[in-house]
């Protein structure tokens, strides 16, 4: 038995099939077929790390557009050239600017745009010589703080290595001390602010007689130069002619040494050391002198008749009293 | 009144003048010792050292007067017992008093010994680079158990001064003790003399160390 097919069903059932897979691709690709575009160029300096190819573009938090390509600026390395593609609703002109972002510290970098707002401003066309408008860029602060994260990171590691060698075991001691006085110092202060006022009143006192000291010394130095400029003439002249007459005596002594400078000299070598020796003398003397006076004071006839005593006999070798 | 009463009554007065003198002197008689019959006393001297010629010498040192420790000065001869006890020597004297025989034998025995001219009492104005102090500690006679022990002890102590600043260059003390050798006078001043001697030797030795510091 033949076997009998048919063909309309299979051809209808795989136009389906396909159109049924065609609409799928569409909705899972989101493709909005009604939406319209516009292509700019955004030059950013430095480095555009994270940002890839279909990254989202954002303008007032909403998903506006994405990436479409990157690329270097040809005429300037240091700069990135970023191809996006913007809904053709969103406000750019030239007052917009574009900003790269991150989501988070994840790494995945986004665009967002910002100003557009003032519908008097510009719209933004393409330069001579360019394909597509190019929207202003600013750096962005996370950016620039991941830029300038290594030399942060070396200042934090030398901080750090300072901090510890400040932080040493003698120098925590000596900054206990110091918390320890200044603790101590300001509760001396806040002790000593109960006595400020007496103080204060009585530095005013001690002012307040300064001045009247002021004041009598002034009419004193007043009445003094009164008085100094009556007398001071009659003391210098006193003094003055003293000076004179001392001048004179002076002069009538070196007169006198010089013409007896043989016989002064004389004196000196020869009659100083023996009145040295005789003022020696006269001491022992004197006493010996004394000590005789105190004898007869004593015992009037010891001095004149000796001293009753035992004298010691050679011969006999012992003492003998002393027959008078 | 006739002058016959005037010479009657002088001639009476001065009777009992000289009957009261005579009544004065008889009984001031156990006060004054007249002597007595009794040996007399043995007077000795130093054997003195004759005394170098250095009167050019550059170094001229005045010897000042001893100053006697308690007792020894005078003319008797000092003796020392046991216990501390101090007397004289009993019919022995010096025939002068020790502190010019110490100072005259110091000025002869030092200046032949040191080679410095030493001045003594007699060249008071003589100008000198020093002077001498001496203080005598000891200058006596020990006797012993027996005469063997007997001794002779002079210790005598020097202050030697610079004139032209009054520096004190040194205070030596020299210390001698001789043996007695007989029980009379003659031997105890033969130890005495032979204590000065070795005092005067040695201090003699040491003025000449000094001397140069003496000179004028």
């Amino acid at each position: 038995m033949e076997t009998r097919a048919s063909y309309m069903l299979v051809g209808g059932f795989v136009l389906t099939f396909l159109a049924g897979l065609v609409a799928f691709a569409i909705w899972l690709a989101k493709v909005d077929l009604d939406a319209e575009y516009n292509d700019y160029d955004i030059y950013f300096e430095g480095s555009v790390s994270g940002l890839l190819n279909r990254s989202i573009v954002y303008f007032q938090g909403i998903p506006v557009g994405e990436v479409r390509d990157i690329s270097l600026n040809p005429e300037d390395p240091s700069q990135v050239l970023v191809w996006v593609r913007v809904r053709a609703e969103v406000p750019v002109n030239e007052e917009s600017i574009a900003k790269l972002e991150f989501q988070g510290f994840t790494g995945v970098a986004f665009i967002v745009l910002y100003g557009g707002h003032n519908r008097d401003a510009p719209a933004l066309v393409p330069h001579p010589g360019q394909e597509r408008p190019i929207i202003k860029s600013e750096p962005s602060p996370l950016a620039e703080f991941f830029e300038s994260a290594p030399n942060l990171v070396n200042q934090a590691i030398l901080l750090t290595g300072q901090i510890q060698k400040l932080l040493n075991d003698d120098n925590l001691e000596n900054v206990a001390g110091i918390i320890a006085n200044t603790e101590r110092l300001t509760g001396n202060l806040a002790d000593g602010t109960e006595d400020l006022e007496v103080m204060v009143a009585e530095v005013r006192g001690i002012l307040a007689q300064a001045q009247t000291a002021a004041e009598r010394i002034t009419t004193l130095v007043e009445t003094s130069n009164t008085v100094i400029g009556e007398d001071a003439r009659q003391l210098i002249a006193e003094t003055a002619k003293t000076m004179q007459t001392a001048t004179a005596l002076l002069e009538r002594v070196d007169n006198m040494v010089a013409a007896n400078e043989g016989t002064v000299t004389q004196f000196v070598n020869t009659s100083l050391p023996e009145v040295s020796r005789m003022i020696l003398d006269l001491r022992v003397t004197a006493r010996n002198l004394s000590r005789l006076m105190s004898r007869i004071e004593q015992n009037p006839a010891e001095v004149i008749f000796g001293t009753k005593e035992a004298e010691y006999d050679l011969k006999s070798r012992k003492t003998v009293e002393e027959d008078n | 009144m006739s002058d016959f009463s005037v010479k009657k009554t002088f001639n009476m007065v001065s009777k009992a003048v000289a009957v009261s003198s005579l009544m004065l002197v008889a009984g001031c008689g156990p006060l004054i010792s007249f002597g007595d019959d009794g040996p007399a006393d043995q007077i000795f001297s130093l054997d003195y050292p004759v005394a170098g010629d250095h009167s050019s010498a550059a170094s001229v040192i005045y010897v000042a007067e001893p100053l006697m420790s308690g007792g020894l000065s005078g003319t008797q001869v000092s003796v020392v017992l046991d216990d501390n006890q101090r007397t004289s020597l009993m019919g022995v004297r010096w025939n002068a008093n020790t502190t010019d025989m110490v100072r005259d034998y110091l000025v002869r025995g030092l200046s032949a010994q040191s080679g410095a001219l030493m001045l003594g009492e007699g060249a008071l104005d003589v100008k000198a680079g020093c002077r001498l102090g001496v203080k005598v500690w000891d200058y006596e006679y020990v006797p012993g158990n027996s005469i063997s022990d007997d001794r002779v002890d002079v210790e005598i102590e020097l202050i030697l001064v610079r004139y032209i600043d009054n520096a004190l260059l040194g205070q030596p003390t020299f210390a001698a003790s001789e043996a007695v050798s007989g029980s009379d006078g003659v031997d105890v001043v033969d130890g005495f003399n032979r204590a000065m001697a070795s005092i005067s030797r040695d201090a003699g030795d040491w003025i000449g160390q000094n001397r140069e510091a003496c000179q004028l």
